[in-house]
């Protein structure tokens, strides 16, 4: 069984061999981990300034974790490529340099890294102020070179790994508060719905035509990634949400399904009010399960025939503060409790950051891929002995020399 | 679309009853102990989501051959999914190695 068959079955409630496994996003805070901690204890080096170098180095790092899914995103247009720089630091990459450590985005949000250059936060909202969308240019979903890359991406790994794309940024709350600022968002609900709905339709348009087109391509998963939750509860009441959001997540739903894609949604936090509707509107996974604020075994229990839960490792707290045991106890209990019948992939319920241990993360996936060995028709073979204490002894997987690297940007 | 074998059909039921027949195999110096799930059906697998299973065996009583090895793989009353050549076995009425009746 591969990469892409053990997955899909996870999709589809089966059980296949072993319990999948998934990556975390390599951006951002967990930048740092990935450059300092990981690759360099994996022999792998980033090659600076290219973007399918660095997937490739990536790549090898997931097939030494045993990951199951490659991501795939889509890109700025080429003639913004050529503007912009692409610093993984920052929530969106791609910018135009407008100010020292600060990226202007395609849509015109504009972000600052940090004091500590380890987050970037949104010091421009391009839609904060005005009275109307009329003077906006939303970006064009077909524009040339938005998938150059994932297209080729998609071709690389499409028969041997489970393939989730994402548009490259967030779902309809998040972004329609990048673009319009937070406060002012969550009064334009309240007070000024024909603006939201306008700037909602718009991205759902956009959202469309990006996901048919990785539908075209071969992607197996939609990725919808729209934090609408903190770990205390819901960021907007669910009557808001379904108000605004769940009709159109439903149009975008419905039409990569029709296309044969599954979907995944993402948000931190506690969205436990939101997950019958997610059901309803065809969620097919939930990703990341917080445990340190849902119970996965309560989210299993109540919806765990109709929903895959993707995550379920705490990132908070596990894998910076415990210790390997810990996290040995925490991947066991969770594929003990959960795994059964299907529906469960593991990984990080969230980016590494700086602070996590390296023999912490290791172990997630050594555990898993022992413990998460599913009953089947014949005995299964351990996997292969390549750690001690759990952590995998320095593999010596390159790239092939004189393989020649693409750029862009 | 590349999907893996859309069309690939595999059943599901309910797991009713377990026997532990005692047999092991070694493997990796690990056990894996021969067990016989009994399995009422349920449903086709929602890989095939146009596939209706035929009412004949809607609520049938099947047996599967799995090898375990760890406590939650002992679990009952969850939904496990016959392998497609099960699946075939079973719609065929003509029982298998790893499925019977």
């Amino acid at each position: 069984m591969n990469s892409k068959e053990r997955a899909l079955r996870a999709f589809n409630h089966e059980e296949p061999d072993r319990v999948p496994l998934e990556g975390i996003a390599w951006g951002e805070w967990s930048y740092p981990f990935l450059e300092k901690v990981l690759l360099p204890h994996f022999r792998l080096e980033k090659v600076a300034g290219s973007v399918i170098g660095f997937t490739e180095e990536l790549d090898l790092l997931a097939r030494m974790l045993g990951i199951d899914f490659r991501a795939v995103s889509s890109d700025p247009p080429t003639d913004f490529q050529r503007r912009a720089v692409s610093d993984p630091l920052f929530h969106n990459p791609w910018g135009v340099r407008v100010a020292p450590d600060t990226l202007e985005d395609e849509w015109g949000i504009q972000r600052q890294l940090n004091a500590t250059r380890t987050q970037s936060r949104i010091v421009k909202h391009p839609l904060k102020g005005v009275n109307s969308l009329d003077e906006y240019t939303f970006p064009d979903a077909e524009a040339p070179g938005r998938f150059d890359t994932s297209k080729k991406l998609v071709k690389t790994w499409r028969d041997e790994y489970a393939i989730s794309a994402i548009w490259g940024g967030d779902g309809f709350f998040s972004q329609a508060w990048y673009l319009r600022g937070f406060e002012a968002m969550i009064l334009d609900m309240q007070s000024n719905p024909s603006f939201v709905d306008r700037l909602l339709d718009e991205l759902l348009r956009f959202y469309v035509s990006i996901g048919m087109r990785f539908a075209e391509m071969g992607a197996d998963i939609l990725c919808i990634a729209d934090d609408v939750a903190m770990q205390t509860g819901l960021i907007i009441s669910p009557r808001l949400w379904r108000r605004y959001v769940k009709p159109r997540m439903l149009r975008l739903v419905s039409a990569v399904k029709q296309k044969g894609m599954y979907v995944i949604f993402h948000s931190d936090g506690n969205l436990e009010p939101l997950i019958p509707d997610l059901i309803e509107i065809g969620i097919d996974a939930l990703n990341p399960v917080q445990p340190e604020c849902m119970n996965p075994v309560k989210i299993k229990e109540l919806y765990g025939d109709k929903l895959c839960l993707s995550g379920t490792i705490s990132m908070q707290e596990t894998l910076p503060f415990g210790t390997v045991e810990d996290v040995r106890n925490e991947v066991e209990e969770r594929i003990a409790t959960c795994g059964a019948g299907g529906g469960l992939i593991i990984s990080p319920s969230n980016q590494a950051t700086i602070d996590v241990k390296l023999e912490n993360f290791v172990a997630v996936y050594e555990t898993a891929k022992k413990f998460g060995r599913y009953p089947t028709t014949q005995p299964q073979p351990a996997p292969s002995q390549a750690s001690i204490n759990g952590i995998p002894t320095r593999h010596t997987l390159r790239r092939h020399e004189g393989d020649e690297v693409e750029s862009h940007g | 679309m590349t999907k893996l074998s859309p069309m690939v059909r595999k059943l599901k039921g309910r797991a009713l009853a377990i026997e532990r027949t005692g047999e092991i195999v070694r493997r990796d110096d690990e056990n894996w102990e021969k067990c016989i799930f009994t399995l009422e059906l349920a449903r086709f697998s929602s890989g095939t989501p146009t596939e209706q299973i035929p009412s004949s065996l809607k609520g049938k009583k099947v047996k599967i051959a799995r090898y375990c090895l760890y406590d939650w793989h002992y679990k009952l009353e969850i939904e496990k999914t016959l392998e497609p050549d099960e699946t075939e076995a079973v719609l065929e009425g003509k029982p298998s190695a790893t499925v019977y009746w």
